[in-house]
This record gives structure tokens, C-alpha cells and sequence, in this order.
């Protein structure tokens, strides 16, 4: 969740609230641990810290996690409320005299009250152990934690939803967690008397994780939907926001084991279309090791699997489009609330 | 008058018969006077006696002279009493005459040598020794091996049987033979001689006749000489250490010099071609003598524990290797990698191997046994590169059973070649690529060049294991590499190059694929380095993994395992060494000794 505000000085804050939606295991806790690492690398002049003691040290923690002891986070287990104050600069017109515009800077400033809620919590059936067959919300579940979820999600105005292809391709569950939770998200909204709209109100930022994984960069590649910015010093491939919708379409349809490809259709059926964005992610981005200034073709695996089925981070990590999204709401949710 | 046999009169001195002649006419004795008259008188018996007994006693003296130099050895048979000096002076100095132009037994040597260098295969060399014992008839032939063999078909044809007329006492009969024959019949004892001598036919005769001036021994030589067209009449004195003649032939015979060579028939590999021949590897040339001894180095081929079977045959001549008749016997091969077989000639046809011991006639037909030499060794014989390379990354037990597999297989082969020049051997361990950026350009192969198997075993111990740090491959592209330096000059120095991969987890990429494992980060390529093994270097590759690799694995391992993939729970040293072509289990035996190449 985050709350934000576009007043320069900031006198009074309307929150406005950005949850992360995945399945388990979707990269969730990592996405938001190399959040801080993102926003140092970024050009833009970010700035992000914790609104409380907890939220600084889970983003210390998880930063260090990522860059000094190169591990991933864990899996969270339970619900932590987390808040961040984020400052973005960024520009707006303004009305002069004469009918004319101008421009003007403004800082953007918005907390991010996140949920970091497991992701077992968003699935439409509970997979306690890896099994199905329990409703979610069963009884002997604290019946605070998914109605907290999914209040919380409910009530966002934007949410970074992550979709883990990897995580697709061996388990096949993404439209599982994603179905189940979007119909309790819609019900929450529509069912309780107001006037329905055809559409969810949110944001949503479609995010693609893991685009560092092998796999997914060959199908990035091969399709075509490699580029390079000629501004990136370390010329990381990436996807275009303008053909990471198809890409992300694309990968939907090659999952064999589940039914990904129902997902595009269910965002179109339950978002408005301009609220909708995507983005090919990678929250460790590609390994540039071994005397490279640059990212090699030939060698650029970042997560490398240990014995014990952990994996550990090769390198330095470069996160890919991880504030992007987060800019593109905060961007969003601003001019909602200058309209 | 003396008679013999009562009939005839003889000589009262020799014994010859009488003639019409006065005297006689071999010993000169008054045989004949006129008549006189009167009574002969008792000084003119007694003159007449010391006459007769005087002419008999120098007659007795002079072949009691030749018998012997002692006047004492005869002097019982010498009739007329001892001899005064000069009597014994006369008859030695006639005995002297007699016996002139004997030769002596070194002459007689060198005369036997001649003969004996003069044997052909056909007609039979006939050597008749005459003696006091009598006549004795050897045939001297050669033998398969060219050599001159002594054949006796006969026993001595003893004199009492010839002449049974001759005394029965020995010294008597032997006095009769030298001559002083008394009373008997002279022309009987002739008559007797010509019909009792052996008849010998056309082959060519050498007649030794001893002691010389025997008058029997003489007449019987003169008899059998004149019996055949080529013949050699030799009249010697008796040998110093009274030897007989026969031993001294057997020791002309045994000390001859070689009249043709000797081989040893070998088997022959081609290191290259794999094909095997036979040949006969000189031992003894023509001319040489008894008392030499020759080698031939020789090998076993690797894993043969059966007999050897070592024929020495006669070489040229037109006598092959496919001789029918060589000299054969079989000795357990030796358990050394290389052994020597040692033959040491103790005379003409008399060979004897003095390595390896416990030889035995060797009782299946020769040709038999020269049919199953192979004519090619699928697997030859070295020499040999090896190089075992190891994934020492595993828990403790798969790491101690890898070593343990490639340690049984060294002391294996360490039995086989311990010399450096038949194998050698490098050990090559690896331990996982650390991925991470301190440590992703570490060297991660450990091992030393190419050393004797002793070595490489010790190298082995040095080798300890590690854990997993990375699941998904390990470094055997690294151990390739290795390889590949290690052996790159094999195949050219005409050493075959032999890789023993013993792992689990496959290579690393040289890149990035979408499912592939983190590459290697010193990009090498295993396949490449897998293609400069087999196609440029030869190198046979046989992998053991731990157990039976997933589908994905199973597809590299079958091609790190080109020559053949195995697992670890279903082989065992012998049969890797089988698999590597070092010790052929099922390679066809050469009967034979392998001849090392000069």
C-alpha cells in the first residue's frame, strides 16, 4: 500500500495504496529488497526510506541479504506491515494567464505501505505443504491475515502484480493465485452496494519477473523482443514497456502445465485498459563478473542453484525495471488525484 | 718242432708256420740244419736251449716293449726269462720304430675334428675304433639341428669272440694281440681276422687304430680299411687318461663349433597396424662354440598368465619357421611385464634355457601351436598414455568410491607395467567452480603430468575430495582441457592415449543456453576439447559415472564415454582396464614369447 502526494511542501497527505500481488515464490520479498538497490542505481533522483524502524530494517536487511551476502530474502511467513516514504521528482503543467501552460517541477512524495503478505495467502485454494484441497480461508487459518489480504489489495489504487515464468513453467499456478484473489478483490469492491463499474478501479503494473533466468531471456531474444538502451552503460538487454505486454502474453501461452494464458484475459476483463501497464523485470538483473565491463552473451546467470536447492547471487546485482513500475504509479495515482 | 694243434709245425721263436724255408721268415729262427751224426749231447741241447730261449725272449721282449715301458708289466709272458738291460734296450728302441708315426691323442683330436666338420647328410660318417677290447663301430650323422650325432648301433665286437683262438686270460690274449703270438696258428688266427672283422659297405671310413703296433689291432685296421673307397686309417697311442675313443668323439662332438645357426621363434607386433608375424630371432650363428650364452628380451602380453612355449630351430638352409621338428619346451611366462629368455649352448643339437626356469618338453604338435598365434592383437601392447581424471566434488562416500575405483585399477595396471616407457600414467581431480566474483577464475584441477603408475597412485592419495557447491555441473570441461595438454604429443610419439572420466555431473557449457548450467568461466568448450581428444590426439575415452545418469545427463556422458560409458556399481577395475584397451581380457594369447622390437 502506498500513500502518496504530489504537494510541494507537502502540508497534507492523501494516501494512496500500491499492493504486491503474486503467487508464492514469485519474488515478491525480492522484488521489494532490491527496491533500495534500484533506486540507487537509478539516474532519477530517488530517494526511499522506512516510515518506522521495522520497514528501514527490512529494507537494510534485505538489501545487505542481496548485496553483501548475495542470498535471496526468504520466503515471508507472515504479515508485516511495512512503509516506505518515497520522493520522485518529476514535472507538471501548470495554467498561466492568457490560456497559456507551463511546466514545473514537482516532487512527487508517497509512502508505500506494503503488506508483504505470503503468497500462499492470494491463492484461490489453500496449498498448505504443496497440496490443494483446503478453501483458503478455512477455520483453522487466523481469519485476519487473508481477509487483511485482500482488504489490503481491495483497497489499493495501484497494485504490482508479479508474474513468475519460471515459477509458470514447473508449477503452472499463476492463474490459480491470480483468479481466486481477483475474484475476492472484485467482490469487495462490487458487493457492497456501490455502484458497479464494468472495471476494478486500480492501477495495475504487470510486472515480469526473472528475466535474468536463462529461459526467459532466450524467449526474449529468439522473439524478438530484446533491446538494448543505448544509455546503459552496462547495455543490459531488456523488453520494451511498449511489446512487454506481448511478450508477457506470449509467455502466458507457452506455460504446458497450467492455464497462464487465461491471465491476459482476465486483467483485460477486470482492469481498464490505460490503467494497465507491463513491465520485464529482473529484481537481480544479469551477472557481469570476471573482468567484464559489460553484459556477455555468452555468460550472464546471475542466480546460481546450490546443492541444497538454494540459490545464491553471483555477482553485483543490476535490478531491472523494478522502480519503473512504481514511478509509472506513483505518475498514475497523481494526476488521479490532481483530476 | 712246436705244432699247432698237434698238425702244423711253427716256429719255435714266432710261431709261424713252417715253410720249406731254413729259416724262418719272419723272426729269422734256424728252422732247418743239415743233418750231423752222433748223439746230440748234453752241452749242445743246453746251447740250443739258451738259443731258443734267447730268441724268444728278445722275440716276447720286443712286444712286452710295445705293450708297455715297464719290463716288468709282461715280463710273466716273456718266454726265455727277464730280459737282460740291453734285451729291454733293444726291444724299446724296436718298439719305438714300430709305433713310429702314431699319433698322439691331441692330434688325434684335431683329426676327429676334421672328420667330424666333414659329416654330411648322406652317406653315414663310419668311425671304427680298434682297441685290445676290439672293434667298435660308430656312425656319425647329423641331426635335425645339423649337428654331428654319434650313433653306436652295436656293442664293441669284443676279441675273445672274434678270435676265440686267443688266451682266455686277459693279459695273454692282450700279449697275443700285441704280437707275441707263441705257439698259435698264425694263419688261422688270420683267416680267422679277415672272416671276423665287420663289414662296413660304401660310406666313408675313418679307422682309429690304438695302441699302434698291435699286430692284431694293425692287421684288422689294414682289413676294414681296404673294405670301403674313401678311407682314413689313424694309428694313435693310447690316450694319457686311458679315455676311450668314444668319449673322445662324444667330446669332439659336444665341443664342435656350430655348423648352422640357431633361432628362437617369436611373435612380432606392429604397433601401428596391430599385425602379428612370426620370426626367428637369431640366438647362435655358425661357428659359434658350447659355453655361449644369449637373451631375447621378450614381453608378456598384458593379462596373459598362460605357458610360453619356446621353440629353438635350425636357421637357413631352407629350414623355416615352419620346421617341423624344432627343439620345444613350455615354462610358465614369467609374471614380469618383460622377461628374458636366456638359452645357453652346451654343444651342437644341446641347447639349454636357463630363463625362464622350470622348462618342460611341451607336449602338443609344434605346428599346432604356431597355428594359433593370432595374426592380428585388437588391443596391442602399448606403450600407453592414461589419464584418469576425477570428480572430487561429491559427498565423502561417492568421492572415496571414485578414488577407490581408479586406485584398484593403478594397482592393477602397476602390475602389468611398471616401467614408465609402457605406460604412464597422470591423475586429475576437480573440485566445483565457485561462482562467485573472488573465486569464478580459480583454478579448480589439481594433478600432475604423466608419470610411472607408482606415481600417479601417490599422486591419487594426495587428491582429497570436497563438497558440492554447485549441483548442476561440474568442471569436467576443465579436466578435458587438462587432458588434452597432457596427452597432445601421445599419438605423435606413438604412444596410445587413453582418458578415464569418473564422475557424475556433466560440463559446464562454454556459454549461456536456456537450460544449461552456469558456463565455464574460462570458456572452455568440452566438446571441443572432447573432439581434440578422440580425432586429433586418438584417444580412447571411457566414462564410469556413479550410477545411471538422468536422460538429460546420459546424453553428454555418452559422449564423454565415447569408447564406453559405464557405472561405477556394475564395473570394476579389471574391466576398465578391459574398456581402456590396457589389458585385454579377451585378446587372443600369442603362444609364443612376443618379441620386444629392436
Amino acid at each position: 500500500m502506498a500513500t502518496i502526494s504530489n504537494a510541494v511542501p507537502p502540508t497534507a497527505r492523501t494516501l494512496k495504496r500500491i499492493g504486491v500481488w503474486g503467487a508464492p515464490e514469485s519474488g515478491k520479498t525480492t522484488f521489494l529488497a532490491a527496491l533500495n538497490v534500484a533506486v540507487a542505481r537509478s539516474s532519477t533522483d530517488l530517494l526511499i526510506y522506512g516510515t518506522d524502524d521495522e520497514a528501514t530494517e527490512f529494507l537494510a536487511e534485505n538489501t545487505a541479504m542481496l548485496t553483501s551476502q548475495r542470498r535471496f530474502p526468504a520466503a515471508t511467513e507472515t504479515n508485516r506491515p511495512l512503509s516506505w516514504t518515497m520522493h520522485i521528482p518529476s514535472q507538471r503543467p501548470v495554467a498561466k494567464r492568457f490560456g497559456r501552460q507551463a511546466i514545473e517541477p514537482v516532487n512527487l512524495q508517497f509512502n508505500i505501505d506494503l503488506l508483504d503478505a505470503p503468497g500462499r495467502h492470494m491463492a484461490s485454494v489453500r496449498l498448505a505443504g504443496g497440496r490443494a484441497g483446503e478453501e483458503l480461508f478455512g477455520d483453522d487459518d487466523p481469519a485476519s491475515e487473508p481477509e487483511e489480504v485482500i482488504e489490503h489489495l481491495a483497497g489499493c489504487d495501484g497494485i504490482v502484480f508479479l508474474f513468475d515464468p519460471i515459477r509458470e513453467q514447473t508449477e503452472g499456478d499463476a492463474y490459480e493465485y491470480f483468479q481466486g484473489t481477483l475474484l475476492r478483490m472484485a467482490q469487495r469492491r462490487f458487493g457492497q452496494g456501490g455502484a458497479p463499474t464494468a472495471k476494478l478501479p486500480q492501477h495495475l503494473a504487470v510486472c515480469v519477473t526473472k528475466l535474468d533466468a536463462p529461459a526467459v531471456y532466450r524467449r526474449a531474444k529468439l522473439g524478438g523482443y530484446r533491446t538494448f538502451d543505448e544509455n546503459d552503460p552496462y547495455l543490459f538487454p531488456r523488453v520494451h514497456d511498449d511489446s512487454a505486454a506481448h511478450f508477457f502474453a506470449e509467455l502466458c501461452r507457452a506455460s504446458d502445465l497450467g492455464n497462464a494464458d487465461l491471465v491476459p484475459k482476465a486483467i483485460s476483463h477486470y482492469f481498464r485498459p490505460e490503467r494497465v501497464k507491463y513491465f520485464i523485470t529482473s529484481a537481480i538483473g544479469f551477472y557481469v563478473g570476471g573482468g567484464a565491463s559489460r553484459f556477455r552473451e555468452h555468460d550472464y546467470q546471475n542466480a546460481v542453484r546450490e546443492s541444497d536447492g538454494s540459490y545464491h547471487i553471483r555477482g553485483p546485482i543490476h535490478p531491472i525495471n523494478v522502480v519503473e513500475p512504481l514511478l509509472w504509479l506513483a505518475k498514475c495515482l497523481a494526476m488521479d488525484q490532481r483530476a | 718242432m712246436p705244432e699247432t694243434g698237434g698238425t702244423r709245425p711253427v716256429c719255435p721263436v714266432c710261431g709261424l708256420p713252417i715253410t720249406e724255408q731254413q729259416g724262418c721268415t719272419e723272426c729269422s729262427w734256424t728252422l732247418r740244419t743239415p743233418r750231423r751224426s752222433g748223439v746230440v749231447s748234453a752241452e749242445q741241447r743246453q746251447e740250443f736251449d739258451e738259443r731258443l730261449d734267447g730268441a724268444r725272449r728278445r722275440l716276447d721282449a720286443s712286444v712286452a716293449a710295445i705293450m708297455s715301458p715297464d719290463p716288468q708289466r709282461f715280463a710273466s709272458l716273456i718266454r726265455g726269462g727277464q730280459p737282460t738291460a740291453a734285451e729291454w734296450k733293444a726291444a724299446r728302441q724296436a718298439a719305438e720304430r714300430a709305433t713310429a708315426g702314431a699319433v698322439t691323442d691331441e692330434r688325434l683330436r684335431a683329426i676327429l675334428a676334421e672328420v667330424l666338420s666333414d659329416v654330411t647328410a648322406e652317406p653315414d660318417m663310419v668311425i671304427v675304433e680298434i682297441d685290445d677290447h676290439g672293434i667298435t663301430i660308430a656312425r656319425v650323422r647329423l641331426d635335425g639341428f645339423g649337428s654331428p650325432l654319434l650313433h653306436r648301433p652295436e656293442p664293441t665286437l669284443a676279441w675273445q669272440h672274434m678270435l676265440p683262438l686267443l688266451a682266455k686270460h686277459a693279459d695273454e690274449r692282450r700279449f697275443q694281440l700285441a704280437g707275441g703270438f707263441g705257439s698259435a696258428d698264425r694263419d688261422e688266427l688270420w683267416t680267422t681276422l679277415s672272416k671276423a672283422v665287420p663289414k662296413i659297405g660304401d660310406d666313408r671310413v675313418t679307422v682309429i687304430c690304438r695302441p699302434p703296433g698291435w699286430q692284431v689291432l694293425d692287421r684288422a685296421a689294414e682289413l676294414i680299411s681296404r673294405q670301403a673307397a674313401a678311407s682314413r686309417l689313424v694309428r694313435a697311442v693310447p690316450a694319457a687318461d686311458s679315455s676311450s675313443l668314444a668319449a673322445l668323439i662324444d667330446g669332439e662332438v659336444a665341443t664342435a663349433p656350430l655348423r648352422r645357426g640357431y633361432g628362437l621363434m617369436v611373435a612380432v607386433a606392429d604397433p601401428v597396424t596391430k599385425e602379428v608375424h612370426t620370426q626367428v630371432r637369431p640366438l647362435f650363428a655358425p661357428g659359434d662354440r658350447p659355453g655361449r650364452e644369449v637373451s631375447v628380451a621378450a614381453r608378456r602380453v598384458p593379462g596373459d598368465r598362460g605357458d610360453v612355449t619356446l621353440a629353438i630351430l635350425v636357421d637357413g638352409n631352407g629350414a623355416t619357421q615352419r620346421q617341423e621338428q624344432p627343439m620345444v619346451v613350455a615354462a610358465a611366462i614369467p609374471q614380469e611385464p618383460d622377461y628374458r629368455i636366456s638359452v645357453a649352448l652346451d654343444g651342437p643339437g644341446r641347447i639349454r634355457i636357463t630363463e625362464p626356469a622350470g622348462t618342460r618338453p611341451q607336449e602338443r604338435p609344434w605346428l599346432e601351436i604356431l597355428a594359433e598365434v593370432p595374426h592380428q592383437l585388437d588391443a596391442l601392447i602399448g606403450p600407453f598414455d592414461l589419464v584418469c581424471a576425477i570428480d572430487l566434488a561429491g559427498t565423502k562416500a561417492e568421492v572415496r568410491e571414485r578414488r577407490g575405483l581408479v586406485g584398484e585399477l593403478l594397482t592393477l595396471l602397476e602390475g602389468e607395467y611398471p616401467q614408465a616407457e609402457m605406460l604412464r600414467v597422470s591423475v586429475l581431480g576437480c573440485t566445483d567452480h565457485v561462482f562467485s566474483p573472488r573465486s569464478d577464475r580459480t583454478n579448480v584441477v589439481r594433478g600432475a603430468p604423466l608419470a610411472p603408475v607408482g606415481e600417479a597412485r601417490a599422486m591419487l592419495t594426495g587428491l582429497t575430495g570436497a563438497d558440492v557447491v554447485y549441483p548442476d555441473a561440474a568442471p569436467i570441461e576443465d579436466l578435458l582441457h587438462k587432458t588434452a595438454g597432457l596427452l597432445s604429443d601421445s599419438h605423435r610419439q606413438g604412444r596410445q592415449a587413453r582418458l578415464l572420466l569418473v564422475g557424475q555431473r556433466t560440463p559446464h557449457p562454454r556459454a549461456q543456453g536456456p537450460n544449461t548450467p552456469i558456463p565455464c568461466p574460462f570458456r572452455y568448450d568440452w566438446r571441443a576439447a572432447l573432439r581434440t581428444l578422440t580425432d586429433s590426439c586418438a584417444v580412447a575415452c571411457v566414462a564410469v559415472t556413479d550410477k545411471a545418469p538422468s536422460r538429460d545427463q546420459a546424453r553428454v556422458w555418452r559422449e564423454l564415454g565415447k569408447t564406453m560409458l559405464c557405472h561405477r556399481d556394475a564395473t570394476d577395475a579389471r574391466q576398465l582396464s578391459d574398456y581402456l584397451g590396457i589389458l585385454p581380457a579377451n585378446s587372443p594369447r600369442i603362444p609364443i614369447p612376443l618379441a620386444i622390437s629392436n
